[in-house]
């Protein structure tokens, strides 16, 4: 059985559906199986950053939480993306977007869906495709999704910017995660400036939190440059942002 | 403090004060130096022409005596009665007309050791008159036309005067000297008491015995018209005088009166002369010389009252026999009036340039000392950061970084290294931002609480587990 790993952010515009792309590729280069599903129905992204235009899936999460198909029918395969960078990569990516098509993300909002479908589905993905992980692009801030992804997951990972805001949003996520019982929780600093204050600011959260902080990724305007067109991580796989990555998949698998 | 805004101007208008006030002393100075070498050229000059011109009146009397008295001596049987013969007057007329024509003002006269004398004169009528007198008989003066004379006509006038011409200085002069002679000045009944000099040649008979005096009047009253006629610089004064300081002629309006009465006539001193620069003149020449002898050509300069006067003065018709000086004054006023107006206009046009420098430098020192004020301006609000909103000399160095020039350069910099620090500085806060991890836990557990008290969260956490269990997760 794989892992679940969901990503969270307490705030919008942290950079959460950036990092769960760069995660699964990165997890995906080293042999894995990863799926990818963007839980963040009222403003779905992630597909984006993998090529993948809305008017090639036929299906979206959405369709599956009506229940007008099954989840695999929603996955679509986007290891191309991987193997366009590096050819010998042996894992594959599958991704399940959300739609986006407006009228669908008005009747979400207005009728919500059935949160434990979504759980059912997250297990039958995992088991349909043989995925090692899972990894759940959340919507931000709390909510009874956020909330059951955050209780099903074996790692939660929860991105924060380091600002005033988002630390105190991240302290109200961490005690929630922490009284759901979620195995493994990692902390994910991002635009964060002053490379020379890293180790200082990572020490600073790793005492105020509890919680282990996987690293801390530099404001970088390399990744404003490239924004939501490509995965970051495989253009450029010794740039800090990268690094920090690679650290935190260095948590989520187990050292 | 001293203001650069204010100290900037007032050096710049001060180089442009000491500018102008240094180019127009030298200007006034060079202006002045040749102004006062203009006058003295200008002093010889006139003198020359006067001179000459003196020289002609003396000259053309001197010849006419000459010619008659030689013209006298030729005929040694002629007699002064002969004269009156109309014919020979007639002759004598028309040849004397032929003489005044080169000298107007002349006369000839002929005088004899019998108190006779006969006189060809013009002045005073429109035609030339013969004034006949003979002392034997009352010395009475009668004139009669030139036309008329001879014809046993009435005389046209009539001067009750005991004339004697052998009382005449000119004649004494002659028969004493027995040679042509050139009299002092002598105020003479025959030109109505006028101031005349006279050239005077005696002739003498084969035994030595004198037959008559044959003279020519100067007019002194002519030489005066003269100089009156002369365009002279407003102010100046030419005059006459001669070695005793008696007043001849002058270019004045003015007449020269006599002092005291008949033969004991004399002329007036130039000290007492009712023009004030003569009289200032004469009183110098007195202090300086000693007297009004003056040997050689002299220029020298006085003051009248607080004006300077330029002076030239000369002796003059020496030749003749005359002490006479001639002086020409000029005031200083006078001279250089169009150079003063020349250096009042320069004056007032660098007046004009002055107050149109002081404005453009008055700009040019805003223009150059503003980008300064404002990078001060710009540094002060950096120093109390206040630069997070654009101020307003911000949006100043903005405008100043267009300048093609030094100025726009340091501004560029300058605004370069203002942006450089806002960026630091933002970037100072959000490090500090981000190592300021402070957790309202208060605020935490209370959202935490609404929360995990519901019957969502209950029955999730539990679900969780269940679902955790199931898959085997730890």
């Amino acid at each position: 059985m794989g892992k679940l790993v969901v990503v969270h952010s307490f705030r919008g515009g942290t950079g959460k559906s950036n990092i769960t792309a760069n995660l699964a590729a990165l997890l995906a280069c080293r042999g894995n199986r990863v799926g990818i599903v963007d839980t963040d129905i009222q403003s779905p992204g992630i597909h984006a950053l993998f090529s993948l235009a809305p008017d090639h899936f036929k299906f979206a999460l959405n369709d599956y939480l009506w229940k007008r198909c099954r989840i695999e029918e929603a996955a679509y395969d986007v290891s191309d993306i991987l193997r366009g960078h590096q050819p010998g990569a042996s894992g594959s990516i599958y991704l399940i977007p959300a739609s986006m098509r407006t009228g669908e993300i008005t009747r979400i909002l207005q009728e919500g869906y059935d949160v434990g479908l979504l759980n059912n589905g997250f297990q039958q993905f995992m088991e349909t495709l043989e995925l090692d992980y899972l990894l759940i692009d959340t919507h931000p801030g709390v909510n009874e999704e956020t909330l059951l992804s955050a209780a099903i997951s074996d790692v939660l990972v929860i991105i924060l910017r380091p600002d005033r805001q988002d630390y105190q949003g991240t302290a109200i996520m961490v005690e929630l995660a922490r009284q759901l019982e979620v195995p493994k929780m990692l902390l994910l600093i991002n635009k964060a400036v002053n490379q020379k204050d890293f180790a200082a600011l990572k020490q600073r959260v790793e005492s105020i939190y509890g919680v282990g902080v996987a690293g801390v990724i530099p404001l970088s305007e390399d990744v404003a440059v490239l924004g939501s067109t490509d995965v970051f991580c495989l253009l450029h796989p010794d740039h800090p942002m990268t690094l920090a990555l690679q650290s935190a998949i260095m948590e989520i698998v187990g050292k | 403090m001293n203001s650069i805004r204010v100290l900037f101007p007032i050096i710049f208008a001060l180089e442009i004060v000491v500018a102008v006030s240094l180019t127009a002393a030298i200007g006034y100075t060079s202006q002045m130096k040749e102004a006062r070498e203009t006058a003295a050229e200008f002093l010889v000059l006139i003198g020359g022409m006067i001179e000459d011109q003196l020289d002609r009146h003396l000259s053309a009397p001197t010849s006419l005596v000459r010619n008659y008295a030689k013209e006298a001596q030729k005929r040694p049987d002629l007699r002064f009665d002969d004269l009156l013969k109309p014919a020979l007057v007639r002759n004598m007329i028309d040849s004397f007309q032929t003489q005044i024509h080169v000298s107007r003002g002349m006369n000839l006269d002929f005088a004899n050791p019998a108190g006779q004398n006969l006189m060809l004169d013009r002045r005073g009528y429109s035609k030339p008159v013969v004034k006949l007198s003979d002392f034997g008989k009352g010395g009475v003066i009668s004139w009669y036309p030139f036309d008329a004379f001879g014809h046993g006509k009435e005389p046209q006038e009539v001067q009750r005067v005991d004339y004697d011409p052998r009382k005449q200085p000119y004649y004494i002069a002659a028969v004493t000297e027995r040679q042509p002679v050139v009299s002092s000045v002598y105020f003479s009944p025959l030109v109505k008491g006028e101031p005349v000099v006279t050239v005077a040649e005696p002739v003498y008979d084969g035994r030595g015995r004198l037959r008559v005096v044959v003279s020519s009047d100067i007019d002194l009253r002519l030489i005066s018209i003269y100089l009156q006629g002369l365009r002279l610089p407003d102010g100046a004064v030419v005059f006459m005088f001669d070695s005793d300081g008696y007043f001849i002629a002058s270019s004045l309006r003015q007449p020269a009166a006599p002092n005291g009465q008949a033969a004991s006539r004399t002329l007036p001193s130039i000290l007492e002369n009712q023009d004030p620069a003569i009289r200032s003149m004469a009183k110098y020449m007195r202090e300086r010389f000693g007297s009004f002898y003056i040997p050689e050509p002299t220029q020298f300069q006085f003051d009248e009252g607080e004006v300077r006067h330029y002076a030239y003065a000369t002796p003059l018709a020496e030749k003749f026999g005359l002490n006479w000086k001639f002086a020409v004054v000029i005031p200083e006023t006078g001279l250089i009036d169009n150079l003063l107006q020349g250096i009042y206009s320069t004056a007032w046009v660098s007046l004009a340039l002055l107050i149109v420098a002081i404005a453009v430098g008055l700009l040019t020192a805003a223009w150059m000392i503003n980008p300064i004020l404002t990078m001060g301006a710009v540094a002060a609000a950096v120093e109390k950061n206040e630069m997070t909103e654009p101020p307003l000399p911000a949006s100043q160095l903005r405008r100043d970084t267009r300048r093609r020039n030094e100025f726009g350069k340091l501004a560029q910099v300058f605004l370069r290294m203002i942006e450089e620090i806002k960026v630091r500085q933002s970037l100072l806060e959000a490090q500090l931002e981000q190592l300021r991890v402070e957790i309202d836990h208060e605020h935490t557990h209370a959202q935490v609480r609404q929360i995990s008290s519901t019957e969502f969260f209950r029955s999730l956490k539990s679900k969780a587990r269940r679902l955790r269990e199931e898959r085997g997760v730890a």
